[in-house]
């Protein structure tokens, strides 16, 4: 494993206030976002939250209008394209030339890169299952994912960037991704993961960033963002307790009758009431990742960020 | 029948897509026909003014070649003559795109897929594009029925004047309904009916130019035998009716059979490896536009040919010289004359197809790659250049095969008009980078001023000296004309100066 430093700072990425807009579309509104070298990355948000758009600011493909922007150590906008030949990436939305077959594709790609492990190569298609002859035209969706996906892990790369890369993917082949971005992580490379597979991100990530309207909301590992999301408080009381929305940390209460059902990021100042009423059944659920989800991305509840 | 279902429905959606192109395209189809009738029929107000320009049409090979015969001598037979070419060309290329974009390019981009659940039959999207073509080329026909009026001729004659225009739209939409089933892409369906159009334009000149006989070899020379104030003889409609309602039968027979996606030629495997010569974007950009390269390029060969080989009985009669440019004299000079047009079409469309990449997404695995911003945005230009450079040297070589001992020269005359070609190519490129989305739109209407120029100069609407704003007339007029060399380098200037410029607003645009 080599270490490379940046300057004082050695994050591999750093994004400070970003700001895009395309017209009257605000993509981006003050985004940060710092990684650190080695580890995997997540980034969560929901659809149009400016994932996709801050990789491409990332890339060089997208200038900020307003922020700092540094990908290993120097500025994507402004830096020569040889700075990229340190990272590999996979899009979103995977297109290929229909013309050429998937070996001409990963051949071409790998040449304007300028650097490929052959022999990766070659075991990644086998594990992918890829026909390289076949032309990218009748490549379904998945086998062009594939195709992406052979490149870039291919590639000599110290950053890895993945826009969903799992899209189209069956859970077969899923798992052989899966199995990839482990070597990646061991191999040291760092890696950013855009995903809405809560699984895939609760078994690959160390570490979270939750984007919302263009901006991210919290960052952290799942762990500490846990912290942050309601636990449901479930309990049946003998006397029916009052006010105990105005709890602070209390965000919903639902009653039917003596059985009640309370979200609280309080946990404790709940119980105290409740121990007073009379507590006949009780049962405390940690939040799972969905509900964290649903927390952070729903607009109705405020975004509790750091 | 199960494939049709859906068409009404298919038909609603695609008139809403077509609103605006579609109506735009026929509209000004028609409007350029109505002026270029009226801006003879004003250049030769007398009648005896227009039985000389008959005469004179009538015993010139070239005209006959490259237009056709005048049947009448007034106002609306001039207008009639000199509008035909132009009517056969922009109504058949409305349809033909107009087809073409509802069926197989929907088809490509996936659009399709989403209504082929919605119970929509297979041959509905084909059905419903078929009638926008039929309802645009009526709706040309009509403008153009109503200008003829509106210039003098009779009414009976002006209404055929206005079916015959329609035959031609209704008969390239066929042609584009059968290629763009039987193509796997928009492109290659595109250039197929294309070519078809231009073959049949052509067989009509020969015939002309041979005169009698043979006059049946072209669907054009069918749709020509209407006479419009000279006979009036509706019948021939009839023949071009029953091809249009064939073609029509032939496409909707394969749209509902095909598998989705398909042509009628399966996809061969192709080689594990990218050859040595497959390095970067250039490379990239050449190999994807090799197919186009080369169908344009043997169509200039077969072309040239045939224009070579009517030229040597044509320039036997009376030679014709071109209006407001020094030149030489004879069908070879006016040809040469033409074909960095339609070079330049061919370098335009290879250039574009970089909006294409950015589009598709593509452009993001290369731009995420260490690969230089330059290289990438210039390389459709680039391979663009070189697609017109190597039409204009085909045509030249097409022309020296039908004249053997001129070959060189020809060849030198055609290649020597490529600064001409390669200056759209530039305007192009700088148009990609500086309003990427409206680039096509603008590139070809540009290119349309300029050509419509040389119709100013012949309606005496503005001075001969006005050409010397367009680039073709500052091309070297090889071989009878004068080389222009110091016009040529100022064209090549310019083009210098517009890729510079270009380079400047790529590297500050975003890729999106
Ligand atoms: N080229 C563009 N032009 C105009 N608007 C754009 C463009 N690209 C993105 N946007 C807008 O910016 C916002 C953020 O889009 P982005 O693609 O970054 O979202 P995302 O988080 O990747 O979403 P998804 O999860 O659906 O991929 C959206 O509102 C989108 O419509
Ligand atoms: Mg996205």
């Amino acid at each position: 494993m080599k270490f490379v430093y940046y300057g004082t700072m050695n994050n591999v990425i750093e994004m400070r206030g970003v700001k895009k807009s395309f017209g009257r579309v605000h993509a981006l509104v003050g985004l940060d976002l710092q990684l650190a070298q080695g580890g995997v990355h997540g980034l969560l948000g929901p659809n149009g939250a400016g994932k996709s758009t801050a990789i491409r600011v990332l890339l060089g493909m997208l200038r900020a209008d307003a922020g700092e922007v540094k990908i290993l150590g120097v500025d994507p906008w402004s830096a020569p394209a040889q700075a990229r030949s340190r990272l590999a990436y996979v899009p979103g939305d995977v297109a290929l030339w229909p013309n050429l077959s998937g070996g001409e594709t990963l051949d071409i790609l790998a040449r304007m890169h300028g650097g490929e492990n052959l022999s990766k190569r070659k075991s990644l298609i086998e594990a992918f299952e890829l026909d390289p002859t076949r032309r990218s035209r009748t490549y379904s969706k998945g086998n062009r994912q594939k195709v992406a996906l052979v490149s870039a892990f291919s590639a000599t790369a110290e950053l890895l960037i993945l826009d969903e890369p799992t899209s189209g993917l069956d859970p077969l082949m899923e798992a052989v991704f899966k199995q990839c971005v482990a070597d990646a992580r061991r191999d040291g490379q760092t890696v950013l993961l855009s995903s809405h597979i809560l699984s895939e991100v609760e078994q690959l990530c160390d570490r979270v960033s939750i984007v919302r309207a263009g901006q991210v909301v919290d960052t952290g590992s799942l762990a500490d963002l846990r912290g942050h999301a309601a636990t449901i408080v479930t309990a049946t009381v003998t006397h029916v307790p009052r006010g105990l929305e105005d709890v602070p940390g209390v965000q919903r209460v639902d009653m039917d009758g003596r059985h009640l059902q309370i979200s609280t990021t309080a946990v404790d100042s709940v119980m105290e009431v409740l121990v007073t009423h009379g507590i006949e059944t009780l049962a405390v659920a940690p939040p799972t990742l969905e509900d964290l989800f649903l927390h952070y991305y729903s607009n109705a509840t405020k975004a509790v960020s750091a | 029948m199960n494939a049709m279902r859906g068409t009404r429905l298919m038909l609603g959606l695609v008139l809403r897509r077509e609103r605006i192109h579609a109506t735009a395209w026929y509209g000004l189809a028609g409007l350029v026909l109505v002026g270029v009738a009226a801006g003879i029929a004003a250049t030769y107000p007398t009648e005896a003014a227009r039985q000389q320009l008959a005469a004179s049409v009538n015993s010139s090979g070239q005209e006959l070649f490259l237009i056709g015969p005048i049947f009448s001598a007034s106002l609306g037979g001039i207008g009639l003559w000199r509008m035909t070419g132009v009517a056969a060309l922009v109504v058949s290329l409305a349809s033909i795109f107009t087809v073409m974009r509802n069926t197989r390019a929907t088809e490509e981009s996936g659009t399709t897929e989403l209504l082929s659940a919605a119970r929509i039959g297979r041959g509905a999207p084909l059905a419903a594009a078929m009638v926008v073509a039929a309802v645009g080329s009526a709706f040309c026909g009509v403008i153009v029925g109503i200008g003829f009026i509106a210039i003098g001729g009779s009414p009976f004659g002006s209404l055929l004047a206005g079916a015959q225009v329609i035959s031609f739209g209704l008969l390239a939409a066929t042609i584009a309904a059968l290629t763009g089933q039987m193509l796997r892409t928009a492109r290659a369906g595109t250039g197929i009916a294309v070519a078809v159009v231009g073959g049949f334009y052509l067989l009509r000149g020969a015939a002309d130019a041979h005169g009698g006989g043979i006059s049946w070899v072209s669907p054009f020379e069918w749709i020509a035998a209407i006479r419009p104030f000279a006979e009036d003889n509706a019948l021939p409609l009839l023949p071009v009716l029953v091809l249009v309602t064939a073609l029509s039968g032939a496409g909707l027979f394969i749209a509902g059979r095909r598998d989705f996606g398909a042509g009628l030629m399966h996809d061969r495997l192709g080689p594990a490896h990218a050859s040595n010569a497959l390095r970067g974007p250039v490379t990239l950009a050449l190999k994807i536009s090799r197919p186009t390269i080369v169908s344009w390029s043997l169509g200039a060969l077969l072309v040239a040919f045939l224009i070579g080989a009517v030229s040597a009985v044509v320039d036997k009669q009376a030679p014709l010289k071109l209006s407001g440019i020094e030149g030489g004299q004879g069908l070879i000079t006016v040809v040469l004359y033409l074909v960095p047009i339609i070079a330049a079409v061919c370098g335009m469309q290879t250039t574009l197809r970089l909006r294409g990449e950015v589009t598709s997404g593509r452009a993001e695995a290369v731009l995420s790659r260490p690969v230089d911003r330059g290289r990438w945005g210039f390389a459709y230009a680039i391979s663009g250049a070189l697609a017109g450079f190597i039409v204009l040297f085909t045509f030249g070589v097409g022309l020296g095969l039908a004249r053997p001992s001129e070959m060189l020269t020809l060849i030198v005359a055609s290649v020597a008009k490529a600064p001409a070609v390669w200056f759209f190519v530039a305007v192009t490129a700088l148009l990609l980078c500086a309003l990427p989305r409206a680039a096509g739109g603008i590139a070809y209407a540009l290119l349309a001023a300029f050509v419509s120029l040389e119709l100013l100069v012949e309606f005496r609407i503005v001075p001969p000296q006005v050409l010397y704003a367009s680039p073709f007339a500052l091309a070297p007029q090889l071989p009878d004309g004068p080389l222009n060399a110091q016009w040529a380098i100022l064209v090549l200037a310019g083009i210098a100066a517009l890729i510079m410029a270009a380079s400047r607003v790529l590297r500050q645009m975003d890729i999106r």
